[in-house]
This record gives C-alpha cells, structure tokens and sequence, in this order.
C-alpha cells in the first residue's frame, strides 16, 4: 500500500509539470491556433538564465545563486521577455498564415534557440545545484517523500489556480477567453487583438520558467535540448485532453505523466523498455473513443 | 546560334575542368611532402563534447612527432572537415578530407556518427579511427578491415566494475539501472551482467530508464524498496550525460545511499554540481585526468595543459594519443603509410607498451577488450584512483557483440 502510495505522488509529481507544460502550449493553441514546439525550448532558456553564459565545462550561477525571491522573478521576467520577443519578430509577422505555417515557424524558433544555446554555453551538458534544501526527505508513516516532489505538486496547483482566477474574474483574463471563443467577434468587440496574444505568451512564458525551476531541482542537469522532451509529452497531453482546452490541457498533463509512472511501476521487467508504446497506444485509445480529446474545446469542434 | 552557345559552354566547362584538374593535381603534389592526416569529427554540435578534446589530444601527438622530425622523414598536416554532428555531413566530411589527401581519417567519438567517415576511408582503402567510440562495432564488422577505434569496448567497462566490486569492495548483491537510450550503455551493461554472476555476486534486479526522461521516480522508489527488503551493495548504472547526472541526483535524493558504479561516459567533475555532497561513485577509465598512476599519463596531462591552457576535462581526449603511437610505429616498421601493410602490423600488437598502458590488436577485433583499467572515485568534488584493474579472462564474442542476453 504505502508502494502504491509512493508511486501516487510520483505520478501526480511528473503529472504536474506536465500539466504545467500542457497549460502553456494549450493557452497559446487556444488564442492562436498555435502549436508551439518551442515552448520546450522556453523551458531550456529558463534554466539556462540562471548560469554565468560561456563554453566552460563547469557552470558558474549567476543568477541560481541569488535568494529564491529575486530568482523567481527574475527568471520569469527573461522568459516572458524571450517568449513576447519570438511573438513580436516571427508570429506577428505571420498573424494571418495558416496553421501549418505557424507550426513550421514555431520548428524554427525552436531549432534557433538550440542552436544558440550550444554556440554560446558550449556542446557538453552542464550542472548545477539548484535549491539543494528542496532535495530533502519527509518520511510520513513509512512514505518517503522529497520535500522536491511535494513542491512540485503545491506549486502546480496554486499557479492552476491563480490561473483559473486570471482568466475568469480579471479584465485582461475575459479578454483572452473571448478572444479563444471567438477571436473576430472579440476585436469587434473593441478586444486587442495583437495585446490578447503577447499576454498568452508572457503567461506562456511564465508557466515555461515555473517548469525550468521546477525540473532543474530535480535534475541539476542542463542540455541544450532539455525542454524538448517536456514539450513532447505535453503536447501529446494537449491532444488527449482537448485541443484548445485548458482544463482538457491539465487533465491530459497529469493523466500522460500518471499512465507513464504507473506503466515504468508495473510493467513485467522486459516489457519496461516500450514504456512509451504503452503510452502512446493508450493515447490512441483515448482518441478512437474521444476523437476531440477528454474536455473538448467548443470553439474548436465549431471550426472542424 | 544555340547550338553553337551550348558548345562554347561544353567546352569553357571542359576547360574548367581540366583546369580544376590540373589544380587537384598540384595540390596532391604539394601534399606529397607531407603524411596528411584527415579529422572528419564534429567541430561543432553536441558531438563535439567528445571529440573536440580527443582531436586536440591528435593535434599535439602531431606536433610532438613533427617536432622529432616528423614520420618517415615527412611532416605530418592535418586537414579538418566539420561533421556538424550530422551522420550526413560525416560522409561528406570523410570524402573532402580524403581529397585533401588524408591517409588516414578521424572519425566521431561514436559508433552511429562516426561509421559514414569511416565508411568512405575504408572505400577509398584508407585506414580510420574513430576518437572514441565503445561498440566493437566501430571496426572490422561494422565497417571493414582498415577501421580501428581508439577507446575500449563497453562490454569492458562493465566487466571490470563487477570483477573490482565483487573480489575488492565485497559487493555481493547487486541491482542494475540501464539507460536505454544508446547501445553504449546496454553494452555496459552487458559487460557487468556476464562478469558480475560469474564471480558469484546475484544480480538482485534490474530497470531501464530514458535519458531524456523527466523523472525516475518509480525507478528510484523500486530501487530503494530493494536496498531496504533486500540489502544490495551496490547500484550498477549505465548512462550518461545528462541524463546521468539528474539520474544520480535523483537517485541520492531519493535517500539511495548506497555505492553506484557507472562506465566511462560519467567520467569528469564537470558534472557533480548536480549532485551535492556526492561519495561512492565509482568508474573505470584508461587515464585520469588529475593523479592518474601512471607517470606518462601524468606527463600527457602536463604537456596538453601547457598547450591548451587546461587539462582535458574527462578520460575521453587521452585513447587517441595510445592508438596513434601504435599506429607511427606501424608505419615506421613497414616504411610506408599504406593501409594494407600497416594494418598487418597492428593486428600483431599483443600487450604493445603506449603512453596509457599495453594495447592489443587482433585480425577481428580493433578495439580495446582486454586492458588494464583504472578505476577512479569521484567524491568530494574530486577524482581519485582507486587501482588498476584487469579482468581475468576474455569477454566472450557473444557478449561483445550482445548476441544473446547473457544468463
């Protein structure tokens, strides 16, 4: 029992920064019809902002060495910085291109920051030590419990729900609903457009640092592609839970990092190494009984 | 008229040609003086985390022997083609760098994106070596007879760390954490499943992990259910980086406590950032970069430090100089750098003293799979050998090439 118990929280704790991941693709998809591949990529230059930038093998923290309250902000201000900038010099220029385009465009963007992060932090992966006091343990009743995990977990929830307040009670929340419902109606409705859009990607940007913080004290490993992997399951949690969904987003996020916990926990031995086949073909279920994901979006299923 | 212009332009082409030619011809000429040495490898991309330091390791074997006069009274050159860290690019980089004349071509630390260099030296009947790859793969089978590597194969690694665990440290129960994302690691691992049972130890359990996997944590939960119900001594981990480093950091978050032994590829302090307060990790190298036994290791160290500015960062620049020493005093016996003759040579290498110890060839295998290794602790923010190490008996053909799942 307490097994299962454990499993549980490390489930719901890599389900977390899925549905972190998931939220921020999901938010832009819904006001943009954009799929952002580089948001993984966001993530990558939130946890590499932390380090003194240059090619030597041992990494220096500039910024990771500062008290968490100056840190987190600061964090969170380059991202969204680097997330409004991708808006302003490659999406606005393409606001009426099709889908397709947006998505090619948003391989672009992140194939350049890659890039760029290898020319100027070098080839060989880094580490550091990010919040060391985070990787302690509670034992609860025989449960042992990283104080990381349960950070992780706490976090996720109280940005969900900062989140749901945004956008149901706020003026600028409104805003960006309406222009996911309808984005036409919503500018003749006196909505700005271009201003609706840069605000989801600084949210965007603000969910993609939350993660950078988040993963990095978990692993203290830093790769030019690091984001790419978060990105990929998140995206595929997206799809699972609704297109253009927000809560369909969270719910794909957590139920993608739980079946995957779950199926590394109790897969026989050799079938553990096609974990994420398993995965994905409970993805495929998923669609063939929901074609539209778990919550499907209104405004999405209108348009198809 | 257009007749007429189409065969202006053949001819004007004719004529370039023939003047490109004449180029080709002159260049070759001019080459002639020198033994030129072709580094098809990764200048830039993530590759080059391996093979910058292993081609700066070749750049200064190449001036130490130009400034002894050079090989066969000739200077040797160098040329360079950039990879990109691309298995498309490698191609093309082993082709221009052997139209520059390369008698012998270098190759990307790894199997999968060195072969297509390696490929084009062994068509143009060239010898090459790749800087470090660990599959004996990298070689006669996976690509013919002219192909060498410099580093020793996986399968090696393994087998050291079970044989040095079980008779040194006493670890008797033992679980294994395989990263399956490259062959390297399963090879590894291969290595430590066939050695470690052999010398009685019980393979306890084991579990695959991605390394790119966001998180271990039901890995790191089965694990630490074992060392509690089952006391294990020691965690045999085949990864690398960076994957390895947020394994490891996850692994003692997770209140894993127990020694963890790895192959080469987490070899460095580079990365123990990641893992505070780290002790009892343990890996088996051909040459430590601070403090290896070795006195002629011990001098390399200083002479790349002199030239660089700093040491290597991990064991991964050194096998390069050992093979190329081999390889010179191939040349100098058989008075010529025709592939032919001078593989001959190499393949009767039995035991033949090198900067980093004895090396071995034989017909079918150009890789190390027999040679003393040296096992280092990394603690403390620090790497410290612990001792030599060589594995008693051969590793069977079946394991080098993981034929079948060792019992």
């Amino acid at each position: 029992m307490i097994n299962f118990l454990q499993n549980v929280i490390d489930a719901l704790s890599l389900g977390s920064l899925y549905a972190l991941v998931a939220l921020g693709i999901g938010l832009l998809f819904g006001i943009l019809r954009l799929v952002n591949f580089a948001h993984g990529d966001f993530i990558t230059i939130g946890a590499y902002s932390l380090i003194l930038p240059s090619t030597n093998v041992v990494a220096t923290m500039v910024i990771g060495s500062w008290h968490w309250a100056v840190l987190i902000p600061v964090v969170c201000a380059i991202v969204v910085v680097v997330a409004m900038a991708t808006d302003v010099f490659v999406f606005r220029p393409l606001r009426r291109s099709s889908a397709p385009t947006l998505m090619i465009a948003s391989f672009a963007v992140s194939y350049m920051i890659q890039n760029g992060v290898l020319m100027m932090y070098g080839a060989r992966p880094k580490a550091v030590n990010l919040w060391s006091a985070l990787t302690t343990q509670v034992t609860i009743g025989g449960l042992r419990e990283p104080v990381l995990q349960i950070v992780t977990i706490g976090t996720t929830i109280g940005l969900m729900l900062v989140m749901s307040l945004f956008l149901k009670h706020a003026r600028w929340g409104v805003q960006m609903r309406a222009a996911a419902e309808d984005f036409l109606m919503a500018q003749y409705l006196g909505v700005r457009g271009n201003f609706v859009i840069g605000l989801a990607f600084a949210v965007s940007g603000i969910l993609a640092a939350a993660v950078s913080l988040l993963f990095l004290a978990q692993t203290g490993a830093l790769s030019n592609v690091m984001g790419v992997p978060l990105a990929l399951f998140a995206f595929v949690a997206v799809v699972v839970g609704g297109m253009g969904s927000l809560p369909g987003a969270v719910v794909g996020g957590f139920l993608v990092g739980i079946v995957t916990t779950m199926l590394q926990a109790y897969l026989p031995p050799d079938l553990r190494v096609f974990r994420d086949a398993f995965t994905f073909t409970f993805v495929i279920v998923v669609l063939l009984v929901r074609p539209a994901g778990l919550i499907p979006s209104r405004s999405i299923a209108e348009r198809v | 008229m257009k007749i007429r212009s189409g065969f202006l332009a053949g001819l004007a082409g004719v004529l370039g040609l023939a003047t490109g030619l004449g180029a080709v011809t002159r260049e070759a000429r001019a080459a002639d003086q020198d033994i030129v040495l072709g580094f098809a490898v990764a200048l830039s991309g993530g590759m080059n985390a391996y093979d910058g330091e292993a081609t700066k390791m070749a750049q200064l074997w190449i001036d130490q022997t130009n400034a002894k006069g050079g090989l066969l009274g000739r200077q040797i050159k160098a040329v360079y083609a950039d990879t990109k860290s691309d298995r498309v690019e490698g191609a093309r980089a082993g082709l221009k760098v052997l139209q520059e004349g390369a008698v012998l071509v270098f190759a990307t630390a790894d199997y999968d994106y060195g072969a297509p260099a390696a490929l084009q030296a062994q068509k143009a009947g060239m010898i090459s070596v790749f800087l470090g790859a660990s599959d004996p793969k990298a070689g006669v089978i996976g690509v013919g007879p002219y192909s060498f590597s410099a580093e020793k194969a996986a399968q090696l690694e393994g087998a050291t760390m079970a044989e040095w665990g079980y008779e040194k440290m006493g670890y008797r129960k033992a679980y294994v954490l395989l990263d399956s994302a490259i062959e390297y690691d399963k090879s590894t691992c291969a290595g430590f499943d066939w050695a470690f049972p052999k010398e009685g130890g019980t393979i306890v359990g084991s579990d695959t992990f991605k390394n790119d996997d966001p998180s271990i944590g039901s890995q790191v939960t089965r694990i630490a259910n074992a060392v509690r119900d089952q006391k294990i001594d020691a965690l045999m981990l085949c990864t690398y980086q960076p994957g390895g480093s947020s394994a490891v950091r996850q692994l003692r978050d997770g209140g894993i406590k127990i020694p963890i032994l790895n192959g080469s590829s987490m070899d460095g302090t580079y990365w123990i950032n990641a893992v505070p307060n780290l002790k009892d990790f343990y890996v088996p190298v051909q040459a430590v970069v601070s403090g290896d036994p070795m006195q002629s290791v011990q001098e390399l160290t200083t002479e790349y430090a002199a030239k660089y500015g700093k040491p290597p960062t991990t064991q991964y620049a050194y096998p390069i100089y050992a093979w190329l020493q081999l390889w010179a005093k191939a040349v100098t016996t058989a008075g010529t750098t025709d592939a032919k003759p001078v593989v001959a040579i190499m393949q009767k290498d039995t035991n033949e003293m090198t900067a980093l110890g004895p090396r071995s060839f034989t017909p079918k295998m150009h890789i190390q799979t027999d040679i003393p290794l040296t096992i280092v602790d990394i603690a403390d923010g620090k790497q410290t050998a612990v001792t030599q190490w060589r594995i008693k008996e051969p590793i069977p053909v079946a394991v080098l090439y993981r034929l079948k799942k060792p019992s």
